[in-house]
């Protein structure tokens, strides 16, 4: 199965190909518990650099789509067809449309949401 | 006087394979692209303009047919001359014949890195593919087939220490076989890892030729290790036991296996009517 990826795209390539990956597992494409080709791979092939692919991975790890092994290897997760079908972005859409439902509740000014907003952002970043 | 006759039909046979019939089979597969992909269709395919590229399908029949003369020529003036000469002039001899012979199979191979190198740079595709499958050296070969190379590597390093009693006063002399081999397979290893795990060299060739190309260099590399040791075992043997009219013999057998085992055969693997041209077209995007 070949992944391709397009410089001249508008995405990102780290957003490429964490669309491309989780779509092929969709499709069964590429089944829970195979193999994945490393980071340094999938970068010389594609001809970028390692942190693009090494971003992509990240976030797919982080929604359980694929998984690191250590030393073994990265391997599509067993529940990746379903952990597919989560929208990351969907879901802090609604959790910070709720949180901003809220805060409006209480009186609070747009402008108030935003400057507590990024004094939360950078306390959770150190 | 058998011995000598083997000799001079085992050198018949290396003329014959490395001058007539491995170039045949090259020109074979050029003639095969000049019919079926022409220059205007598939530039990509060519290295420079159409009327070098058949200059140099013409320099190939041409110095392969001389070849085949000065092999000729070479087996006469052995048999002339067979008194005067020594084993060891002899082998080098034949050698050297080998080397030319092989001059140019090495004038292609560099000739398409260039090639490939220039296709990877004039390469405006913004469109990148790779496949989402973990590339490992045991896709293309076996733990049994290695197994195979580590003992005849072993067995070759082991025979010529054997042969020298292990003698540790003799310094490197004792290590020789052993240097030589393990240089010869670190090379190996060194070119399997860069093509097995480094970037595609032709950016045009689809992942399934891509593939079977790394499998011929695999098995080519294999066969090859395994020549070179069963070469120092046979060299050692003919040194140790009195066996110097051998030389000659031993070194046209062992260029031909490489030649035979190490490219031959991997030519044949990748048939030239299975290969997926598109890529090279003009228009191909």
């Amino acid at each position: 199965m070949d992944i391709a990826i397009d410089l001249e795209d508008s995405s990102p390539l780290f957003s490429q190909l964490v669309t491309q990956i989780k779509q092929a597992v969709n499709k069964g494409q590429i089944e829970p518990g195979a193999g994945l080709p490393s980071i340094r791979q999938l970068a010389t092939d594609l001809e970028i650099n390692n942190k693009t692919v090494a971003k992509a991975y990240r976030l797919l790890e982080r929604d359980a789509v694929i998984q690191t092994r250590g030393y073994r290897g990265t391997f599509v997760h067993p529940d990746a067809k379903q952990n597919c079908t989560i929208d990351v972005n969907e879901l802090i859409t609604t959790t910070l449309s709720n949180a901003v439902k809220s805060c409006h509740n209480i009186g609070a000014t747009d402008s108030e949401i935003r400057i507590v907003f990024n004094q939360v952002m950078q306390n959770s970043s150190h | 006087m058998k011995i000598q006759i083997l000799f001079y039909l085992l050198l018949l046979s290396q003329v014959f394979l490395l001058s007539w019939y491995l170039p045949k089979v090259i020109q074979k597969r050029m003639q095969y692209i000049f019919n079926n992909y022409s220059f205007e269709e598939y530039p990509k395919l060519y290295g420079g303009s159409l009327e070098k590229t058949q200059k140099n399908y013409r320099r190939h029949v041409l110095f392969n047919d001389i070849m085949i003369i000065v092999g000729i020529l070479l087996i006469a003036a052995l048999i002339f001359f067979a008194d005067r000469l020594s084993s060891g002039l002899v082998m080098m001899i034949v050698f050297f014949y080998g080397m030319t012979q092989a001059i140019p199979v090495i004038v292609m191979d560099i000739a398409m890195m260039r090639h490939c190198k220039k296709l990877r740079d004039e390469d405006q595709r913004t469109e990148r593919k790779a496949e989402l499958v973990p590339r490992s050296i045991f896709n293309h070969i076996s733990m049994a087939e290695i197994i195979v190379v580590v003992f005849f590597y072993i067995a070759a390093c082991t025979f010529d220490m054997y042969t020298k009693s292990f003698d540790t006063s003799l310094g490197a002399e004792l290590y020789e076989a052993v240097i030589i081999l393990t240089l010869t397979n670190l090379f190996f290893i060194g070119l399997i890892r860069w093509r097995v795990y480094g970037k595609k060299l032709n950016p045009y060739l689809d992942n399934k030729d891509n593939n079977k190309e790394l499998d011929t260099i695999v098995k080519s590399a294999q066969y090859t290790s395994i020549a070179v040791s069963l070469f120092l075992i046979a060299m050692r043997a003919v040194n140790v036991y009195d066996l110097e009219q051998l030389e000659g013999a031993v070194m046209s057998i062992y260029l031909q296996c490489i030649f035979f085992f190490g490219i031959l055969q991997s030519i044949k693997k990748m048939k030239i009517e299975d290969i997926n041209f598109e890529a090279f077209r003009a228009d191909a995007s």
